[in-house]
């Protein structure tokens, strides 16, 4: 293994444990390449060997998905050029925006950050899969429209559901009026006092 | 022999609960000894009803909500012109509950604040036995299990369990000597208990102990009031909508319009109330059935979420959002939120 190689492996392993800075986020998301997809799930895989939490997601072929993200991209940007290409090249000789002052305009940047952009998103596709094998899914009953609410990640990268809140107010009215026509000695009474400390 | 009278009459009160006690127990011994529950279930849990109104007492119990444990010092008294009783957090965040006849009042001393909510005639200190309590049978099968003791105290076990996936297990521990509820678990259907009430120590009372609390101490708090308008809740509104398909023995007890959000039942122009709160009970168990206005995506709760025995789950119906929020199993509350229907 290379220097860099081993290098550019301890910033993966920094971006997957939430441990890089902000400001190296910025030029690692331009520098990602498309094997970086594959270390970040080798790294995963290995972690959860060691914890003993392998689960079906470890085994999705992120390095497919990146093929196939790459190949749209490429797909996308030949259509564009076909499309669009004249009046891109003059748009871009009239009126050199920021991004083009930035790379000088030159034609290679955006395949370029097309393959960077692709691999990134691999890269947080592998991240976000090994979060949410984590994730403890109780059965759903069939034909449920269940739409989870929102995701919460944790400062120690370990995502854990943030359980759908339902209406704190409709509990509220539910255990206080709802619950006198129930028989279970001073529970309801106890259970809505406590519901209402611990809102 | 003068003495005896006046010995009676010094303890006319406690003579006065013995007869009560004997009357626990001789209907006890009668639904044990009989094949058929179901009016004799009605009396003891009557009983239990009645047990805890009229004792005076001290004690401490734990309430056990899926992994969350809280212990609770409760006092409980009765006298001449009122009930009352508090409620006392031993861990966690400090707070007492004062309830005094209808009104609760919630003091959380570390956030100086208290809430103060006041409820109607109906929501009394005790639960009121539901109306359709002799049907249980067909939903539960009930039997005695062997005797327990709970915080010194000999207890009648009985457990229910349920016919069906719809509804949860009760098992209750009863004071042998005073009917009085000790521990109640509920049930799910892998024996699990997802929900626990159960003292740990109790003391019965002769008299009614003198107040200790003294509300003025913490005039300086901020006061949060909790009270909605007075809503006639036993008047029925015309129904517009229904749970087209309860599970089995759930039926219709309550149906009130409330308000949706508490702003709007407070304010000076108050909002005609929005929100259609329907009450499924079987006796033991009860959710509760609300329609609104559909807000938007972000705004309701979209599908499943569990709050230890309570389960809830939210159904777009076009314009509408329908809401189900119960103790019993999810099943209970998708199915009931996914058959309400408007009827016209």
């Amino acid at each position: 293994m290379s220097k860099s190689t081993s290098k550019r492996d301890e910033r993966i392993s920094a971006f997957l444990d939430n441990e890089m800075h902000c400001d190296e986020l910025v030029s690692f998301s331009l520098s990602a390449e498309a094997s970086d997809a594959s270390t970040a799930q080798r790294y995963l895989m290995v972690g959860d060997a060691l914890r003993g939490e392998m689960g079906d997601a470890s085994f999705i072929d992120v390095s497919s998905a990146v093929r196939g993200a790459l190949a749209d991209e490429n797909i996308a940007e030949h259509n564009i050029a076909e499309h669009k290409g004249t009046l891109r090249s003059e748009v871009k000789s009239d009126q050199p925006g920021l991004m083009a002052g930035l790379f000088g305009g030159v034609s290679w940047f955006r395949p370029a950050a097309g393959m960077a952009m692709a691999a990134l998103v691999a890269v947080v596709m592998v991240a976000a899969l090994s979060q949410q094998k984590t994730e403890v899914l109780a059965p759903v009953a069939d034909n449920t429209d269940v739409v989870p609410a929102t995701l919460e990640v944790a400062s120690d990268n370990k995502a854990k559901r943030l359980e759908p809140r339902v209406d704190q107010r409709l509990v509220s009215q539910h255990l206080e009026f709802a619950t006198q026509d129930a028989l279970q000695g001073r529970l309801p009474y106890v259970r809505a006092v406590s519901y209402e400390a611990d809102k | 022999m003068y003495y005896l009278p006046l010995f009676q009459a010094k303890n006319l009160i406690r003579y006065r609960a013995n007869i009560r006690i004997q009357a626990v127990l001789a209907s006890f011994l009668f639904v044990f000894s009989s094949n058929s529950f179901s009016s004799e279930l009605s009396d003891m849990l009557k009983r239990i009803s009645e047990a805890d109104q009229n004792q005076n007492y001290q004690g401490i119990f734990i309430l056990r909500k899926s992994d969350k444990l809280s212990t609770l010092r409760v006092t409980h008294a009765m006298d001449e012109k009122n009930v009352w009783e508090t409620l006392e957090a031993l861990d966690g965040e400090s707070r007492k509950i004062l309830r005094l006849n209808n009104s609760v009042i919630s003091i959380f001393p570390e956030r100086e604040l208290v809430t103060i909510r006041h409820t109607n005639e109906k929501q009394s200190l005790h639960p009121q036995l539901p109306e359709n309590i002799d049907k249980l049978e067909m939903l539960y099968t009930i039997n005695r299990l062997d005797d327990g003791r709970i915080a010194n105290h000999p207890t009648l076990v009985v457990n229910l369990s349920p016919k069906d996936q719809f509804r949860y297990g009760y098992r209750y521990w009863v004071d042998r000597d005073t009917g009085m509820l000790l521990r109640c678990d509920l049930v799910a259907d892998d024996e699990q208990v997802i929900e626990q009430m159960m003292f740990t120590s109790l003391d019965y009372l002769d008299d009614a102990p003198k107040k200790t609390f003294d509300i003025q101490q913490f005039a300086q708090f901020e006061q949060e009031d909790l009270d909605e308008p007075e809503l006639d809740v036993s008047k029925t509104i015309q129904q517009e909508w229904t749970v087209n398909k309860p599970p089995k023995g759930f039926m219709l007890t309550q149906s009130t319009m409330r308000y949706s959000q508490l702003s709007d039942a407070q304010g000076d122009r108050r909002n005609n109330p929005d929100l259609l709160h329907m009450v499924y009970s079987d006796g033991l168990a009860s959710v509760s059935v609300f329609v609104e206005k559909n807000k938007g995506t972000n705004q309701h709760l979209q599908g499943r979420s569990s709050m230890g025995a309570v389960n809830a789950f939210g159904s777009a119906k076009n314009d509408f959002f329908v809401t189900a929020v119960g103790e019993v199993p999810i099943k209970t509350v998708q199915s009931m939120a996914q058959s309400t229907v408007k009827l016209r």
